[in-house]
């Protein structure tokens, strides 16, 4: 009863009112990290995506190189044999003659069917008489919808979310800063009391401050809400 | 009113109290900034590892694009050693067979060479390995250098880019 009567009379007020704040700070706390939580999601998501359209744009790629050799290999088989009907023709035997002009009449065309277009189309053809397999290579991957997707971007936006992660963490902390003042001045009393009741509503203001802020910049470097 | 002697009894339990609910707190804000380390800590691994799994698919895309490459260059280069010594092995039968005075048979021997020297010669138009300075053979050499050619396939693919040609 004495210690009872050593308190003043407006203390179950302060109680009663620093409770509340506190409660009010530790729900904000929970969305705050609600929130982290679900950017970090995004931000995983955002990697996980990337590394899948890695793996398509790689598995595009090595298809149409390997379509391009296929048809390289056909065409080196088509110019070889294009080579020996030449030699064919142009010998002095007739009989070789002959079966030069079957080569070029029967067997050629059916040869350069595998080998189109590299073998066909005279955009591939090189002044030496090669094939120009890079440039198939190239307008393979061009028409590939594959190509076209871009894990790099995917891995940029999962970046900046993770760094905005990182700077929401730091207004979690914030309140939890907050939370220690207020929870200080619930066992404290008199002008120590309003001082620490002060400084963590300070806290729990930068902190409440600090989350929409850090959502407006990210929001701005995404190029949109988030 | 006050009683000088129940004070210290009743404050110093009660001091006790506060230290601890203090230390409790503080403990709760320490773990607060060790779990944003913590988060901190988790990002950057997180994110080497998924650079580290994107550099692995970018290595096997270009191993796989080296050996397309290699694959060709190799059957290619086969090819023409097989059509140039087709042609060599020709002449020289085409030789013995005028010594032998069968000069119609060198006559036709000598066609099946000038097909296989023409399929090889166009095999050597066809090869990096042949038309590439880098690999050509130099001077006397037979051979090109298979070697050189192996190694720049190798920098392509422990270098990896998402398109570099090998």
């Amino acid at each position: 009863m004495k210690y009872a009567d050593a308190e003043p009379a407006g203390q179950p007020r302060w109680e009663l009112a620093t409770a509340i704040v506190i409660a009010i700070v530790s729900l904000t706390t929970a969305l705050a990290v609600w929130w982290t939580s679900i950017i970090a999601s995004s931000a995983a998501d955002l990697s996980r995506h990337g590394l899948i359209d890695a793996i398509k744009v790689q598995a595009g790629a090595s298809e149409d190189w390997r379509k391009a050799y296929e048809e390289a290999a056909s065409a080196a088989r088509f110019s070889a044999y294009a080579a020996e009907a030449e030699a064919l023709v142009s010998s002095a035997d007739p009989a070789a003659q002959a079966r030069g002009e079957n080569l070029k009449a029967y067997l050629l065309p059916n040869l350069q069917l595998p080998a189109a277009p590299l073998a066909t189309d005279p955009v591939y053809a090189l002044p030496s008489g090669a094939y120009d397999i890079a440039e198939r290579i190239e307008d393979l991957q061009a028409g590939s919808d594959l190509a076209a997707l871009d894990p790099e971007a995917s891995f940029a936006r999962g970046d900046r979310m993770a760094s905005q992660q990182r700077w929401l963490v730091v207004g979690s902390v914030l309140l939890a800063i907050s939370l220690f003042w207020l929870a200080v001045a619930q066992i404290t009393h008199a002008r120590r009391r309003a001082l620490t009741f002060v400084v963590g509503l300070a806290f729990f203001g930068a902190g409440v401050s600090w989350l929409p802020v850090i959502g407006a910049v990210y929001a701005l470097l995404n190029g949109g809400a988030q | 009113m006050s009683d000088p002697v129940s004070t210290p009894t009743l404050r110093s339990p009660e001091r006790w109290k506060t230290a601890a609910l203090v230390l409790r707190i503080a403990t709760t804000v320490f773990a607060s900034i060790l779990a944003a380390l913590q988060t901190d800590a988790d990002i950057r691994a997180s994110t080497a590892n998924r650079d580290s799994q994107f550099l692995a698919v970018l290595g096997t895309g270009e191993l796989q694009r080296a050996g397309l490459a290699a694959n060709y260059e190799i059957t290619v280069l086969g090819e023409l050693f097989k059509d140039s010594q087709a042609g060599t092995v020709f002449e020289l039968t085409a030789l013995e067979q005028e010594s032998r005075g069968e000069d119609r048979l060198a006559q036709g021997t000598l066609v099946l060479a000038a097909a296989a020297t023409a399929r090889a010669e166009r095999g050597q138009v066809l090869s990096i390995l042949y038309s590439d300075p880098r690999y050509a053979p130099a001077d006397e050499a037979i051979f090109p250098d298979f070697q050189a050619y192996l190694d720049d396939l190798s920098a392509g693919a422990s270098s990896p880019t998402p398109t570099s040609p090998c």
